[in-house]
């Protein structure tokens, strides 16, 4: 089963190809990872994917739906769900109420209900807060959540992120350097959390440098370079692939 | 406990208050509901708005026009200003509030000067004398006709628009209004409709200045104008700005000093926008959250 | 035709007034992304510091072209300070500020300089004493006055000489690149602060020597008219394209040739005029807003 598929999308900026013909497609329920040298157009593809960037051409298809002319906030209620790299909370507003922000695509209080506090209102504001405490349990920081988010440790931040994007109910969950600046035992926590996620049936996908990590956790791995997909596959034979080993020779490792 | 006892002297003020005082108090309340009303706009979704004293004059006129022209009953032309006040709203907010912050403010800029300037240039409007002979409200076979009746329809609406921030900033749209202020991409990125919340904001409080322009016609019995003018809109920022963006309290204790100030400084004459403008400099480099924030900003 | 010619003449010398006051927005926009809102009043003051100069010189220099020139040249150097102090004491210290603060500083330092001089001169109109005479020259049917020449002949050459600087020299590099991208500059060991500052400068002088020419032309000068001049120069950098310096000057020309063309339109008359011209910065700025010579740029998430 396909949860994201990926076909011939190039995106052109200024005159510069930054992506050229990405094919590829996802299977649900499983983790995934994007891989590729500094500039190798990840991040951008994955700003196609999420609506923030516009495709010159090719498609995107989220479970069936084509994302394309689809804004960014529309996406996230489709069911895709993103982080960014460098981790953007509501710095000023407690951890409860960042969570909070993910329940709101799925919920529907209008200003007339607001006004007339009606029961519906109510109850559907106690449930966006059970939903975002549940969420701030999976990930661990109940105990903070009246804590102003910025005040965090950085590990911490991350976690409210994640937190944040799940309460938004996604099937695809997209993590932009999920391990970046963390310590050894937090990305151990970080494994066990993604299988955790991938358990209760969301697929990730990953756009990670860290080689042990995506070789531990991930089902199935996109290699890319120069703005194309190189290799596609497990882990494992991706590992061998002499397209890889090249494009990776010097660059890093 | 405070509130009630604060609303408690706001009612026993006007039978014990000289004309002046019961004069400034009724003004301080308008400014209140004008404050209130900006803040959801400023203070809550990060909009800045300089040209928030045309939707005033939206209200002003419908009511001026309808009651003056049409033998409307002041009555009637509340929901139609309420409507009016919506609709330039949308109509201004919709194009405009995809742009970057620093746009909005120069286009509401640009939007507050063509409503005053179509006020000056329609014969409907009454054109640069503006509009007279405005009749006022009747309840109950009573003529509302003393200043101590606008008092109390002010007192009504400050009461009235107090209930509607703060109910609104404690919801899911009140909450979608500080994710967008605070971050816009990332409430974008986590499901947010950011133009639409945005255009809430400036809905509900084109709707609230209207109101209050309502009131203020048939209060003043005329409009000009000049009572719609980039100062007016200032004023009503800095009393935004004053107290602290973002928290009821401290708008409302900035909308009295933005009141206040102007008949303390009397003496002052020409010296007094130096005054002004020195003060607001000087709070927005030393105490840029206002004299009593949200906890937020 | 000679109607035409005689306001086309109107129109070029409007939009040279816009361009040179658009010119220090699309600068200080171009590398900060700040909207100055204080740039209109820095230009009114301008005028009154010519106005100033004028005054004090004129018993050695007399209030003929010297006089006058001389007030060009030194307004344009103290606004020009005056605007870096205005950037050092208000914008520095919240360049790392939520942008609804630093636009309100903004409009507070606006608010500074406008009331100051209401309150020196008594929010009256003030003449502006310079005796350039009548003399002009007859090109066909229509008169163009020396003033009018040296504006039109200024502005352009201003115009000129600010791009050779900003493609040509080092200053004017580095100027660039902080526009591009203001951190790696300063890793790269660019001074941001002083290409900052040199931005404020530039600007602010350029905008004095609208404000001295204003005066010498309209023969008086008022506090308040920076507020509508920075609105309308706002709207023509935004129309050239914002960041770009022709861009600056194609959008002032354009939009003081409208602005003269669609006033002698009898139905919409002068009184509709600022209508329009709002109207045409907010067309601009939903259906074009990179404006005629702007870049699109990606916003980076």
């Amino acid at each position: 089963m396909t949860i994201l598929e990926v076909k011939q999308v190039s995106l052109r900026i200024g005159g510069l190809s930054v992506l050229t013909d990405v094919s590829f497609s996802l299977n649900k329920g499983a983790i995934h990872s994007l891989i590729g040298p500094n500039g190798a157009g990840k991040t951008s593809l994955f700003n196609c994917i999420t609506g923030f960037y516009r495709p010159t051409a090719g498609a995107i298809r989220l479970d069936g739906t084509s994302l394309a002319r689809v804004t960014p906030h529309r996406v996230v209620r489709l069911g895709l769900a993103r982080t960014f790299q460098n981790i953007r909370l509501f710095k000023e507003m407690t951890v409860l109420e960042n969570v909070m922000a993910g329940c709101h695509c799925r919920s529907e209080g209008s200003i007339v209900s607001a006004l007339l506090r009606t029961r519906a209102h109510r109850r559907e504001e106690e449930s966006i807060r059970e939903i975002s405490r549940r969420w701030l349990d999976f990930v661990g920081l109940r105990a903070k959540e009246q804590r102003r988010a910025g005040d965090l440790p950085y590990g911490d931040r991350r976690r409210v992120e994640w937190a944040r994007a799940l309460a938004s109910e996604p099937k695809l969950l997209m993590l932009d350097e999920p391990a970046a600046g963390l310590t050894h035992t937090e990305k151990a926590e970080l494994i066990e959390l993604l299988r955790r996620i991938r358990g209760q049936g969301t697929t990730i996908l990953l756009i990670e440098h860290d080689m042990p990590l995506i070789m531990q956790v991930s089902d199935h791995v996109v290699v890319m370079d120069h703005g194309q997909k190189i290799a596609d596959g497990e882990p494992a034979a991706v590992r061998r692939n002499p397209q890889v080993i090249e494009a990776y020779l010097g660059v890093e490792e | 406990m405070l509130g009630g006892s604060v609303l408690l002297a706001a009612c026993v003020l006007p039978f014990v208050a000289d004309p002046y005082v019961l004069e400034v108090a009724t003004m301080a309340l308008l400014y209140i509901v004008l404050c209130l009303g900006l803040n959801v706009v400023v203070g809550y979704a990060g909009l800045l708005d300089l040209g928030y004293a045309a939707f005033f004059a939206v209200g002003a006129y419908t009511t001026g026009i309808l009651t003056s022209q049409f033998d409307w009953s002041f009555w009637a032309t509340l929901p139609v200003a309420a409507v009016a006040a919506a609709v330039a709203g949308v109509v201004i907010g919709m194009p405009t509030l995809r742009l970057r912050s620093d746009y909005l403010a120069i286009v509401t800029l640009g939007f507050g000067e063509i409503i005053r300037l179509i006020a000056r240039n329609l014969t409907i409007t009454g054109g640069a004398s503006g509009l007279y002979g405005i009749e006022r409200p009747v309840l109950f076979g009573i003529r509302l006709d003393r200043n101590i009746d606008f008092y109390f329809m002010f007192l009504i609406l400050v009461v009235l628009v107090i209930y509607v921030s703060d109910s609104l900033s404690h919801s899911r749209i009140g909450r979608a209004w500080l994710y967008v202020r605070f971050d816009e991409d990332a409430a974008a990125g986590i499901g947010i409709n950011r133009v639409a919340v945005k255009l809430y904001a400036y809905i509900v409080g084109a709707v609230i200045a209207s109101l209050a322009g309502t009131i203020f016609a048939v209060k003043m019995t005329a409009v000009s104008p000049e009572s719609f003018t980039f100062s007016q809109s200032l004023a009503i920022l800095l009393g935004v700005v004053l107290g602290g963006m973002g928290k009821i309290p401290g708008v409302i204790l900035g909308a009295i000093a933005m009141t206040l100030l102007p008949e303390l400084m009397r003496d002052a004459g020409i010296y007094r926008p130096l005054v002004t403008a020195v003060g607001l400099l000087v709070l927005m480099l030393f105490r840029p959250q206002g004299l009593w924030p949200d906890g937020r900003a | 035709m000679g109607f035409f010619l005689q306001q086309l003449m109107n129109g070029l010398i409007l939009g040279s007034f816009y361009a040179l006051i658009a010119l220090g927005y699309t600068m200080v926009f171009g590398v900060l992304k700040l909207l100055n809102f204080a740039h209109g009043d820095i230009y009114m003051v301008g005028g009154f510091v010519g106005l100033l100069i004028l005054k004090l010189g004129s018993s050695w220099l007399g209030s003929g072209w010297l006089g006058v020139v001389v007030a060009l040249f030194g307004s344009a150097a103290l606004v020009g300070a005056l605007g870096m102090l205005i950037e050092r004491v208000a914008y520095r210290p919240l360049r790392q500020a939520p942008r609804l603060s630093v636009l309100i500083t903004a409009l507070a330092a606006s608010m500074v300089l406008n009331s100051a001089v209401l309150a020196l001169t008594g929010g009256r109109p003030v003449a502006f004493p310079a005796d350039l005479g009548f003399v002009g020259y007859d090109l066909g049917p229509i008169h163009i006055s020396v003033i009018q020449m040296a504006l039109l002949v200024s502005t352009l050459i201003l115009m000129l000489v600010l791009e050779l600087f900003v493609s040509r020299t080092q200053y004017g590099r580095a100027m660039r690149a902080v526009s591009y991208d203001m951190v790696a500059s300063r890793l790269m060991g660019i001074d941001v602060s002083q290409i900052v500052s040199l931005t404020f400068f530039l600007g602010s002088a350029l905008a004095a020597i609208g404000g001295v020419f204003a005066g010498s032309y309209y023969g008086s000068l008022h506090f308040f008219m920076g507020f509508i001049m920075g609105l309308k120069a706002f709207t023509a950098a935004v129309i050239g394209g914002i960041g770009s310096i022709p861009g600056a000057m194609l959008g002032g020309l354009t939009l003081g040739l409208l602005e003269t063309f669609g006033s002698s339109i009898p139905f919409i008359g002068s009184e509709w005029r600022d209508v329009a011209v709002f109207g045409a910065l907010i067309f601009f700025l939903v259906l074009k807003p990179t404006g005629i010579l702007g870049k699109t740029m990606v916003e980076r998430i």
